[in-house]
């Protein structure tokens, strides 16, 4: 992507933006649901609820599909294979800049060494208007991978608001061409010093730290992967996998054929799947690498935490909290009710001398 | 149980009721009407909601629907079970009891005199699933059916493939539709009871996506971690009685919720110590 060159412009309302988005590119954005906030298709101001709270799902499932017919196949007088193909525009409008450092990771997993294209064929052509964080969320912890509240790069328009309306900057050749028609007025040096308050005091307001440096869990895992705390922590997951579907920065799926009776046609297509369900890691002869509830627990913690970072370069948490928010099992730590899946208090547990723990027994010993 | 494309032959089918509503074969005619492949793969021999035709010809597949619940149900099952290739427990009744199997959970001659003026006059049972007494071979879960699931069935079937049902839980696909968690967000209401965790989905979520608490209907799904649910629902401030309720409601026969009905008063729920620094 291009690095950013900043070019400030004032925006008086976000519906002159939408506007000049949606005429390009069919636009997504966060919208109210149930009191939640989701990922869906926007047309106006109105509709949109930007803001620090995290949306249910991030939207990578704009990106990828939760399922997505991949291609048929025939076989009458040969193998013919039909792709749907896909030609549309894609913007994501409102982006937090934790979920653009969640992109960032997905880039590298199916743009390394395997190039999925599938979900490049709606990424490489889509819009980012990233939109920074005034506000900080209770759950949020991403001033501790500095993957938020302010983002630096790596976005085509970046939105951030002001008293009296929104800085926009823009990041991008393809940012450019959408907001030159618009002609708006640049920003003031006032302007950008509100930013950069605001963007400070959202910092402040972000309470929830990683208890050690992000370089430094490499090490403590490795260290203590044979660590007791697992065990309890373990005994109380539902392995429901709500984690891991909405984390931006997960990434598995699982792909089948649904055959028609006659057998001479069908369609593969691709479906979201999760680490932390039974059959995950199943193989022939029903042979299972993580049968325990507690190998699929530290799975899913071990690599978003470090083990990605191992992997791609990139952190795989990138602190929205959403597992935090979304995880069904509130076990009590150290006298407060937390979120089983909180990679903070999972971290604090790490943290605890092993010989403290009382009442479980060493993993293995157990099956959980 | 092969029928090629080539034979153009149909399955031959036949639908069997034992202890249950009859929703889930109304269902199976309601998808005559949307899904016309449903005729194209089977040849319905006996249907009795459907057709007046008496049983008179071999069948190849047999949908069993409902629980048993008489001594002569198992002959009648057994004798099917001979016949058929192919036998699916069809709904929650056939495959884990369902609502009628809430009776287990009470003395029988309670139960029978609240319903007849004189027990002797029945020969009335436990209700049972029916892998109880037979081999089954395939499940459709649900209350009623699902028709996604049904399509996918028969045409295994008729395919002679073994067919793709996830054991995924409800959560799975709550999140895939996006939708708010009701265990969460509605917190101390008697609605916010949602056994999705630990059910089995498949059913594309019609309560939860209609802010209706799932009621396990289709069951536990693999690996159910049933004493963290009870933990869970002791946490929201239920009561044993409500827990045993709903752990038992649709699917109290299979083992794992027949642990939640009981972990309530059994044991205490697995909270975790530790020594004080």
């Amino acid at each position: 992507m291009v690095k950013s060159t900043p070019r400030a412009l004032k925006l008086e309302n976000l519906n002159i933006l939408i506007d000049a988005v949606s005429q390009k590119y069919r636009t997504y954005g966060p919208v109210a649901k149930d009191g939640e906030n989701a990922w869906e298709e926007v047309k106006a101001d109105g509709e949109l609820s930007l803001g620090c709270a995290a949306t249910m799902l991030p939207a990578k499932h704009i990106l990828q599909p939760v399922r997505l017919d991949l291609y048929s196949f025939k076989s009458s007088g040969g193998f013919q294979i039909e792709e749907p193909g896909f030609d549309e525009k894609i913007a994501l409008f409102g982006v937090s800049p934790c979920d653009v450092n969640a992109i960032l990771a997905l880039d590298r997993v199916f743009g390394g060494r395997f190039v999925d294209p599938y979900y490049w064929q709606r990424r490489e052509n889509a819009l980012i208007v990233a939109s920074n964080c005034t506000e900080s969320a209770e759950e949020s912890f991403c001033t501790s991978w500095d993957t938020g509240p302010e983002l630096y790069s790596d976005y085509d328009l970046l939105i951030t608001e002001l008293a009296d309306g929104y800085l926009l900057e823009v990041g991008s050749q393809r940012g450019k061409v959408v907001v030159n028609g618009l002609n708006l007025p640049g920003a003031t040096q006032e302007d950008l010093k509100e930013k950069a308050s605001r963007l400070d005091a959202a910092r402040a307001a972000t309470k929830k730290r990683l208890p050690v440096p992000p370089d430094d869990l490499h090490q403590l895992f490795e260290e203590r992967y044979d660590h007791p705390i697992w065990v309890p922590n373990a005994e109380v997951c539902f392995s429901c996998g709500n984690c891991t579907f909405s984390c931006p920065t997960c990434f598995c799926f699982d792909i089948r054929d649904e055959v028609k009776p006659s057998r001479k046609e069908g369609v593969r297509n691709l479906e979201w799947d999760s680490c932390q369900l039974l059959e995950f890691a199943e193989v022939a002869h029903h042979a299972n690498f993580r049968r325990l509830r507690i190998d699929r627990f530290k799975h899913r913690t071990i690599h978003k935490l470090s083990w990605m970072k191992q992997q791609y370069g990139l952190t795989g948490c990138v602190g929205c909290g959403r597992c935090v928010r979304w995880c069904p099992s509130w076990p009590v730590r150290r006298g407060r009710i937390t979120s089983l899946a909180d990679p903070v208090e999972i971290i604090a547990d790490m943290l605890e001398p092993p010989e403290k723990v009382e009442g479980v027994e060493r993993p293995g010993g157990v099956i959980v | 149980m092969t029928a090629n494309s080539n034979s153009n032959q149909k399955v031959k089918a036949a639908v069997f009721k034992f202890t249950c509503c009859a929703g889930c074969q109304f269902a199976l005619l309601h998808f005559f009407d949307q899904q016309v492949e449903t005729l194209e793969l089977l040849d319905f021999v006996y249907f009795k909601m459907a057709r007046r035709k008496e049983l008179d010809e071999p069948y190849e597949l047999a949908f069993i629907e409902g629980g048993v619940s008489a001594p002569e149900h198992i002959e009648q099952l057994k004798a099917i079970r001979k016949q058929a290739k192919t036998l699916v427990a069809f709904g929650a009744c056939a495959a884990h009891g369902g609502v009628p199997a809430i009776k287990d959970w009470q003395t029988e001659i309670d139960v029978e005199e609240r319903a007849y003026p004189d027990p002797l006059l029945v020969s009335s049972m436990k209700v049972s699933p029916v892998d109880e007494f037979v081999k089954v071979d395939h499940y459709l879960r649900g209350c009623p059916i699902d028709e996604v699931e049904f399509m996918e069935m028969i045409r295994s079937i008729a395919a002679d493939k073994r067919p793709y049902v996830r054991e995924h839980p409800v959560c799975l696909e709550c999140k895939l539709k996006n939708n708010i968690c009701i265990l969460l967000m509605r917190e101390g209401v008697q609605e916010s009871m949602c056994l999705g965790p630990v059910t089995r989905g498949g059913c594309r979520v019609v309560c939860t996506s209609n802010m209706r608490a799932c009621f396990g209907c289709r069951g536990p799904m693999s690996n159910p971690n049933i004493a963290e649910m009870v933990r869970t629902f002791k946490g929201k401030g239920f009561s044993g009685k409500d827990i045993e309720m709903r752990f038992t409601e649709y699917a109290g026969l299979s083992a794992e919720f027949r642990e939640g009905a009981r972990a309530y008063y059994e044991r205490k729920a697995p909270y975790y110590k530790r020594k004080a620094a």
